[in-house]
């Protein structure tokens, strides 16, 4: 459904002028982009789980010697340390500072963490005291927007796996609409004692790797880490004199499967109906998309759906299109996966080049698609991802070289 | 930065049906009733189990369909149905085109606790596979869908306290961006009675609240009542350890798109507004001083009031809570929230029988 009674194409251009990330691959972006391309990132096991917990501990987790601690003034869970961390780098890498003639009533922050913070479960472990600040789960985009001087809308975004690019899909209306001139967006998420039971007793960790799209493929592995973007229009990207765009926010598609809490509606009808309605918001063919960053996360129905679903639109044209699913290096990053995904794809657009699926040794044939097994080089105009969630959450949105 | 106005040319969206679910009343008139008898002025300490022992779903969800569900969950559905109910939409054919905006803070967060308890206690094998799906906070919302077939979108947003009010201006703008025809906003809330210093010590108990948002337009056609028209929202971040830049003009615009049109007998509607309680909450005291000082100097005659102590302690649900009961009232309302981290939003409603537009549509 896309009501032409009030849609109109977005009059006001928006860029991506900045990056900033916390990963298992890095926390800078060469080393990040690097290790996508080439690094063979396995899972390890993570001791504060404990296997007397639950049988599978192995995570792709920030260590603590890596784990940033950027000295926050009043905020601690891991996920705000992640979100603040990767979105002052993201800061600095678009030319933006304290000092900076802008005007940052005009700039906003949204961002996506489907567990929130870890203090409760820190402290249930440590018995430390929580902080009255970190009571609440929900604080980062609270310490973003407090450690940037961001005053304008701040929001968080739950929607669980797909809240990364769920957040930045809403930080780009709130430059559609005029209510902020720039945006720092994206997600953070952090390695949650609790999901991981649940998914433990789901049985919907791969007890070996993700592998997305592979035949033996048998769930997803956890990740965390932070990927924020800043989104900027146009004008004020100019008129503040900087240079830089990686790419172009053009449109998104959203719906919800109202199937499954779990699992995905299995013809993904509301999928297809996201993607539709991201290639029409965009002004973008199927024949001008180069690149499918697929949520892929090594579950065997999403990835099966997600076939299913890209079949649909694309027909024949699905063969020359390249897919690449990040989850094989990163693992599943959660409320933050979607803006990894955002954030390979302004890379990717920017660099002219693709990051390969990993671990993906045999091609289930019921999933046919291109998957890049090895970097590829190649000019990117648009590229298309796709998240989902519990609840059966979709959004897909496309992006285009600047 | 300026408030927002939703622009006439993108159709008014309307309130067209209320759902409150609270300690105090579980349909829009019998909420009204209890507070007009003093219900909710003096409040008691919540114990343990406290928080929701007054809600039982059957009567709303039947005796099927939501055990596996945890509270938040119940009461919002319930709050749907009620709302449904109250907008004359028992049935809504085209379910596709319906979306869901639900703002929450501690929908999960006891059964969280109790999830991580049985971790390290027992192990995780210990956890309830059917149940085990609620560690998601998005779940409250997505039972909505689930339950009732809606698939435009689902969306749940969590910032502090502010959440259920930011859910009121998602909805709006989906519709306005045409991303649904209809939308269930709204706000769910389990108890949190550890969580009491974040709410200035009165603790959380849980309910939930549910709006039908529509173009005028559409509840016109249909025949049905619509409350108010949300004419504007302001959304600012503070930070707590920085100092509040100057509201008074953000405000004056809010105020303006209420106060613009006359009530149904001719006489200038005087805007209500009503804010977070300035005790727990410093940034509205100084949100309420910059707006009743920004219509002073501006000659708007306004009334301001503090939400009543025991809807305060609805968490994110409470100003929509409040708001089933205020707009009863056919006047024009400013609902103001803040949080201890610094959020702020305000949303601006007019009553449908003062908006020009929406009185032409209906």
């Amino acid at each position: 459904m896309l009501d032409q009674r009030c849609y109109r194409p977005a009059q006001t251009v928006v860029e991506v002028t900045g990056l900033g990330v916390v990963s298992s691959l890095g926390h800078d972006l060469d080393p990040f982009w690097d290790n996508l391309l080439h690094a063979a990132a396995t899972p390890t096991c993570d001791p504060g789980l404990r296997t007397d917990w639950m049988p599978l501990t192995h995570t792709y987790g920030i260590t603590e010697v890596a784990r940033p601690r950027p000295g926050l003034r009043t905020f601690s869970g891991s996920a705000a340390l992640f979100g603040t961390a990767a979105a002052r780098q993201c800061l600095a890498d678009a030319g933006l500072g304290a000092s900076s003639a802008v005007n940052w009533t005009r700039g906003g922050c949204v961002l996506g963490s489907a567990m929130g913070d870890d203090v409760f479960e820190r402290a249930a472990l440590t018995g430390e005291a929580i902080a009255p600040q970190d009571a609440f789960p929900f604080t980062l985009a609270a310490a973003v927007a407090d450690e940037l001087g961001l005053a304008g809308p701040t929001m968080c975004v739950s929607t669980a796996c797909s809240a990364g690019l769920y957040s930045i899909a809403m930080a780009a209306d709130l430059i559609r609409r005029g209510e902020a001139n720039f945006v720092v967006t994206g997600g953070s998420e952090a390695i949650c004692r609790v999901a991981m039971g649940c998914f433990n007793r789901l049985q919907a960790i791969d007890d070996i790797v993700c592998r997305p799209f592979d035949r033996d493929r048998a769930g997803a592995v956890m990740g965390e880490g932070a990927a924020i973007l800043l989104l900027e229009s146009r004008r004020h990207r100019i008129a503040r004199g900087w240079d830089r765009v990686y790419a172009l926010v053009k449109g998104e598609g959203w719906s919800c499967d109202a199937h499954h809490a779990t699992i995905p509606e299995e013809t993904g009808e509301q999928a297809v109906r996201a993607i539709n309605e991201a290639l029409t918001r965009s002004e973008v063919s199927i024949g001008e998309v180069d690149l499918i960053l697929a949520h892929g996360t090594g579950t065997r129905q999403n990835d099966l759906m997600e076939s299913r679903a890209l079949r649909r639109v694309f027909g024949d044209r699905t063969d020359a299109i390249w897919v690449s699913g990040n989850k094989s290096k990163l693992g599943h990053t959660g409320g933050a996966a979607g803006a990894f995904q955002g954030l390979t794809a302004a890379l990717a657009l920017a660099r002219g080049e693709v990051p390969p699926t990993g671990n993906s040794a045999v091609k289930d044939p019921e999933c046919d698609l291109r998957l890049a097994l090895e970097p590829v080089r190649t000019p990117l105009r648009n590229v298309l991802m796709n998240s989902y969630a519990f609840g059966g959450n979709n959004i897909t949105m496309i992006m285009g070289r600047a | 930065m300026k408030p927002t106005t939703l622009p006439p040319a993108r159709d008014s969206v309307v309130i067209s049906g209320l759902g409150p679910i609270c300690r105090y009343g579980q349909s829009r008139g019998a909420l009204a009733v209890a507070l007009a008898r003093g219900a909710g002025v003096e409040i008691a300490p919540l114990g343990p189990g406290d928080g929701d022992s007054w809600f039982d779903p059957q009567p709303h969800l039947g005796r099927h369909g939501y055990k596996y569900h945890v509270k938040a969950s119940q009461m919002l559905w319930a709050a749907t149905k009620v709302a449904l109910a109250d907008a004359d939409l028992a049935e809504i054919e085209d379910k596709v085109s319906v979306g869901v905006c639900i703002g929450t803070n501690f929908a999960v967060h006891q059964t969280l606790r109790g999830f991580d308890e049985t971790i390290r206690s027992v192990g995780a094998g210990a956890l309830q596979p059917m149940f085990a799906p609620n560690f998601s906070v998005n779940l409250p919302a997505s039972v909505l869908s689930l339950k009732e077939g809606y698939q435009a979108l689902n969306l749940t947003l969590t910032n502090p306290l502010v959440a259920g009010l930011e859910s009121l201006i998602a909805g709006a703008n989906v519709i306005a961006d045409g991303r649904a025809d209809k939308v269930i906003a709204g706000a769910g809330e389990d108890g949190a009675p550890d969580c009491a210093r974040l709410l200035g010590g009165t603790g959380l108990e849980a309910a939930a609240c549910a709006l039908v948002l529509e173009r005028a337009a559409d509840a016109a056609a249909r025949g049905a009542h619509a409350y108010a028209g949300l004419v504007g929202y302001l959304q600012r971040f503070f930070s707590p350890s920085g100092v509040a830049a100057p509201l008074a003009e953000d405000f004056l615009d809010l105020i303006r798109a209420t106060a613009q049109g006359t009530s149904a007998n001719g006489r200038v509607a005087k805007p209500l507004i009503v804010s977070a309680p300035s005790a727990a909450q410093p940034l509205a005291r100084l949100s309420v001083a910059a707006l009743t000082e920004a219509a002073h100097r501006a000659g708007l005659a306004i009334e301001v009031r503090e939400r009543l102590p025991a809807l305060a302690r609805l968490g994110c649900a409470a100003a929509l809570v409040h708001c089933a009961v205020l707009l009863e009232r056919d006047r024009p309302l400013v609902l103001l929230e803040c949080s201890p981290y610094g959020h702020l939003v305000a949303v601006a409603l007019k009553a449908a029988s003062h908006d020009p537009e929406i009185r032409r549509t209906l």
